[in-house]
């Protein structure tokens, strides 16, 4: 089965590229959205339930993905349900992903003008950020694979490192009752940092580049995990230092690092945050721009994905601009109607998908290496 | 005044792509390109004259927003 693209990726590419799929928006939103929900308990829903909805999330994804070695959703989504489905699928994951950019390079602009740069137009922000994730996607999967092990792996770690900079500011009886209110506020508010952990979907798009199929699940799994830990520990964090009222923070990381200050001597770490973010951020957008200019090209059976890649960033500049009028009805709409609109496309296609192929008994061993 | 930029913004797009889809006869890719350039320029241009578009949102948020409130309402 032909691919769009001749590239390679390794195991550890893979997994970075699958912390690259969530964590940089949400480091910037989950804490407060789910402060906001769970209270005290939050990392117990962005930590634990979170992680164990990603890891079966995962489960799914490559489960399906195995039955399939090589070949690329749409594809495959052809020959379980038919050319016709095949194309529909693509078409609702296109336009998933190509929405899915307008939002993360929305939440990108809201956050470099309110937290840094008040004066500049939204629009130059976007601008940027999309023109730099074209020419990431323009030169194909293996680049972006490589400089995003190497920014997003700095990233985590110095997240972490960091955010335990504050340690002066801890205390830790803010964490306390832990389950006040039963389980089902920390279920409440865990589906917002569900829906995030799901976008590990996208391992199906980025299945077909791994050396070695058999490679993406114990990589996705600790992508998962390594996801699970950071958010955990920036929830856990949050809640030491502000208490609660970090629900009123739209970006409570960020406060968290302009209360940095050791000794009077490291201080204002929040650029460095911001320099971090930025990058990450530039990732995030190049992987998912690429998952949608290769589906497209999959999809209407192309040749080349490259010259979709301007026409897609134009209809992403737009929606990024007009879709939200600001950055309250963006969270809004992530509260409203994010958890189902993100499950349907994480857990509930790939499963019909699954037990369709099951069913069918597509793929699988007979058909596969 | 911003649409004059947004000409010039779209000829560069096809000029940077078009003529080496032409010459190499990809004729798929050049139906692809154009029709997406297309619906990029027409929502472009709308979103700068003021012009109200369906907005992609509301429609999730229309067809997304009952299931979520269910969803949740399990766990009040």
């Amino acid at each position: 089965m032909k691919l769009i693209e001749e590239g390679k990726i390794s195991g550890s590419q893979f997994m970075w590229l699958l912390v690259t799929v969530v964590l940089p928006t949400a480091v910037l939103f989950i804490p407060a959205l789910t402060i906001k929900e769970a209270g005290a308990s939050a990392w117990i829903s962005g930590g634990v339930v979170a992680t164990f909805w990603g890891i079966l999330v995962v489960w799914i994804a490559s489960t399906l993905g195995e039955r399939f070695p090589g070949m690329t959703l749409v594809d495959y989504s052809g020959q379980i349900i038919g050319k016709f489905g095949g194309k529909m699928i693509g078409a609702y994951y296109i336009f998933v992903l190509v929405h899915g950019i307008a939002v993360i390079t929305r939440q990108f602009g809201e956050f470099l003008v309110t937290a840094f740069m008040p004066e500049t137009p939204i629009i130059v922000f976007h601008i940027f950020l999309i023109a730099l994730a074209a020419s990431a996607v323009r030169n194909g999967v293996e680049v972006i694979a490589r400089m995003n092990h190497f920014v997003v792996s700095l990233m985590f770690f110095s997240v972490l490192f960091i955010f335990s900079l504050v340690f002066g500011e801890w205390n830790f009886n803010n964490l306390l009752p832990i389950l006040e209110e039963g389980i089902g506020p920390v279920i409440k508010g865990a589906f917002i940092p569900m829906s995030w952990r799901g976008q590990t979907v996208l391992l199906l798009i980025f299945m077909p580049y791994l050396n070695n199929y058999r490679e993406a699940r114990p990589a996705a799994y600790k992508a998962v995990v390594m996801l699970g830990i950071i958010l955990a520990a920036e929830i856990i964090i949050c809640l030491a230092v502000f208490g609660q009222l970090a629900a009123n923070y739209v970006f409570p990381a960020h406060a968290l690092a302009s209360y940095i200050s050791v000794g009077g001597f490291i201080e204002r770490v929040e650029a460095f945050i911001l320099a971090l973010w930025v990058a990450g951020i530039t990732m995030k957008v190049s992987i998912w721009y690429y998952s949608a200019t290769v589906l497209m090209a999959r999809t209407l059976n192309l040749q080349d994905y490259k010259p979709l890649v301007l026409p897609l960033g134009v209809i992403m500049l737009t929606w990024s601009m007009t879709l939200f009028d600001n950055i309250r009805q963006l969270v809004e709409w992530f509260n409203e109607s994010g958890p189902a609109f993100f499950m349907s496309w994480e857990v509930v296609l790939p499963v019909l998908l699954l037990i369709m192929a099951v069913l069918r008994k597509k793929g699988g061993v007979k058909s596969g290496k | 005044m911003y649409i004059i930029g947004l000409v010039i913004a779209f000829c560069g797009i096809i000029l940077f792509e078009a003529p080496k889809l032409i010459k190499e006869k990809m004729w798929g890719e050049l139906m692809a390109f154009s029709g997406l350039l297309l619906f990029g320029m027409v929502i472009s241009s709308a979103a700068v004259l003021n012009i109200d578009v369906p907005n992609p949102t509301a429609l999730i948020e229309m067809i997304f927003a009952p299931p979520t409130k269910l969803l949740t309402s399990f766990f009040e």
